[in-house]
């Protein structure tokens, strides 16, 4: 009996530190968001070499939904303008203490001709990652979380969508998600606790709006080459411009 | 590979050692149905001669009988015969007897991860690129080092192709589990072990469309572990690692 008042402390110091985390910041206020940090990551070399995935050898159905056409892979990716793709852009540090709303909706990965569409995304924590397949062959998701739960499921053709919610924060890195049948397929999303992230694109470039003015950890990373970051002070209502470069390890 | 390969007995033997292990599993199971049926007859007959009766008991003594003795004799220099005969011949030929240069073979590196095959050609210069563990990745299935010049042409497929009457030897290496190259109409099981190179040999008599499995449970997608095995002719097969070596766009 004597007990018992040791045990129910005890919890409340266990439980206390949870239940105080939740919501910690005060709510966004849009009106801060004056300020953006732009720029472009570009790559020191040509594109690497990497070999065309054939498809066909492991699944026909695979190969005949790009026309017998050989796919190369996404990991290494370097535009017509010295850029490097999919490179993961976010704000590492910088906006703590804010509460920012989610967006309605779920975030999508979609598996179109046996690839992952987007190869490279960010998305909020607390969202739902919603898995979509429209290929007529079976597939296997395989979440590697390090920080979330990891998530191995079975999709075959036609199913629903596989809809994994992201409880905590999976930004460096971000986490990977693989086929298990048909090993060339290979994702990443990064689970972020705000709005400030990008994935570069066609034209290697990036932009972070709607920033309050402040002192910010800007970092790009990339599946190959990993990750560096920038530190970027910035005034109300600037836009400020960064660069990454990248080159082969 | 969709060709139905499976009926009431062994798949299609297309191999050139493959009439020596069918022999040797044919003979083992006529002469396991023999024992079966002998031993299953004598258990009968002592169900019924030795049972309890009005009168009797049951028999529980073992019966000393010399026929007994030479019938289990016979059964042992039997399957001794089998091991000493044919089995250990038909392995030394297999495992040891590798193809020798003159006779042209081809090598190809096989590549296992889970859950799918990869097979790895040196391409036209006829010389491997430089592998190694530290090289795998998304992009680099094979494990090629992209800085040797050697590897520039080499051919890495999914699926197996191999000519007809031509000596194959195949490098085994696997990136993660113990895996078993399987083709059943080969007639050919060997297992891929972490850390390890094995090679075996094989040699295709005819051509057609079959299938590489992997025959030691590896993980959840190991039912998916299939690649499509095409054996054709000489000149085909040179006609498909010419649009290889095309598809790598080196030209």
């Amino acid at each position: 009996m004597e007990k018992r008042p040791i045990l129910i402390a005890t919890c409340l110091v266990i439980l206390f530190p949870a239940i105080s985390q939740a919501g910690d910041g005060k709510p966004w206020d849009s009106a801060m968001g004056t300020a953006t940090i732009t720029g472009s990551v570009k790559f020191d070399g040509k594109q690497p070499r990497s070999r065309p995935i054939d498809m066909a050898g492991a699944d026909e159905k695979c190969a005949e939904l790009h026309g017998g056409v050989r796919q190369k892979p996404e990991t290494v990716i370097v535009n017509d303008n010295g850029t490097l793709r999919n490179v993961f852009v976010w704000v590492k540090s910088g906006v703590e203490g804010w509460e920012f709303p989610l967006p309605g909706g779920d975030a999508t990965l979609e598996q179109i001709g046996c690839m992952y569409t987007p190869h490279v995304q960010g998305m909020r924590t607390g969202q739902a990652l919603a898995i979509k397949t429209s290929d007529p062959t079976a597939h296997n998701v395989h979440g590697f979380g390090k920080v979330n739960r990891s998530f191995n499921r079975s999709q075959p053709p036609g199913a629903g969508d596989i809809v994994i919610k992201m409880r905590r924060d999976e930004s460096h890195p971000p986490m990977k998600i693989k086929c298990d049948i048909h090993p060339w397929m290979n994702a990443y999303v990064g689970v972020v606790p705000h709005p400030y992230f990008a994935v570069t694109g066609a034209d290697g470039s990036f932009t972070l709006p709607n920033l309050p003015p402040g002192t910010y950890t800007v970092e790009a990373w990339h599946e190959k080459y990993d990750a560096m970051e920038q530190t970027v002070v910035i005034a109300d209502s600037a836009t400020q411009a960064i660069d990454f470069m990248f080159s082969k390890k | 590979m969709n060709e139905p390969q499976y009926g009431w007995w062994l798949p299609p033997q297309v191999s050139a050692h493959g009439d020596d292990i069918d022999l040797m599993i044919n003979m083992i199971h006529w002469f396991m149905l023999v024992l079966f049926v002998g031993w299953s007859i004598f258990i009968l007959y002592c169900l019924v001669r030795f049972r309890a009766r009005d009168g009797h008991s049951a028999v529980y003594q073992p019966i000393e009988a010399r026929f007994n003795r030479w019938l289990e004799i016979g059964v042992a220099v039997a399957e001794a015969a089998v091991l000493i005969a044919f089995a250990m011949p038909v392995w030394a030929k297999v495992k040891n007897q590798f193809p020798q240069p003159e006779s042209n073979p081809i090598v190809i590196r096989v590549v296992a991860e889970q859950f799918k095959w990869l097979f790895h050609y040196p391409g036209k210069d006829g010389i491997f690129g430089r592998t190694g563990a530290e090289y795998y990745a998304d992009d680099n299935p094979a494990g090629l080092d992209f800085d040797d010049d050697d590897g520039i042409d080499d051919i890495t497929v999914r699926g197996l192709h191999i000519p007809v009457d031509t000596p194959v030897i195949a490098r085994l290496v696997t990136k993660d589990v113990i895996h078993s190259f399987k083709i059943p109409v080969m007639r050919i099981t060997q297992d891929v072990v972490p850390g390890m190179e094995i090679p075996i040999w094989f040699e295709a008599r005819s051509t057609g469309n079959f299938q590489v499995g992997c025959a030691q449970l590896c993980g959840l997608g190991h039912y998916e572990m299939q690649a499509k095995l095409t054996i054709e002719s000489k000149q085909d097969f040179q006609r498909w690692l010419d649009e290889e070596h095309s598809v790598l766009g080196l030209d």
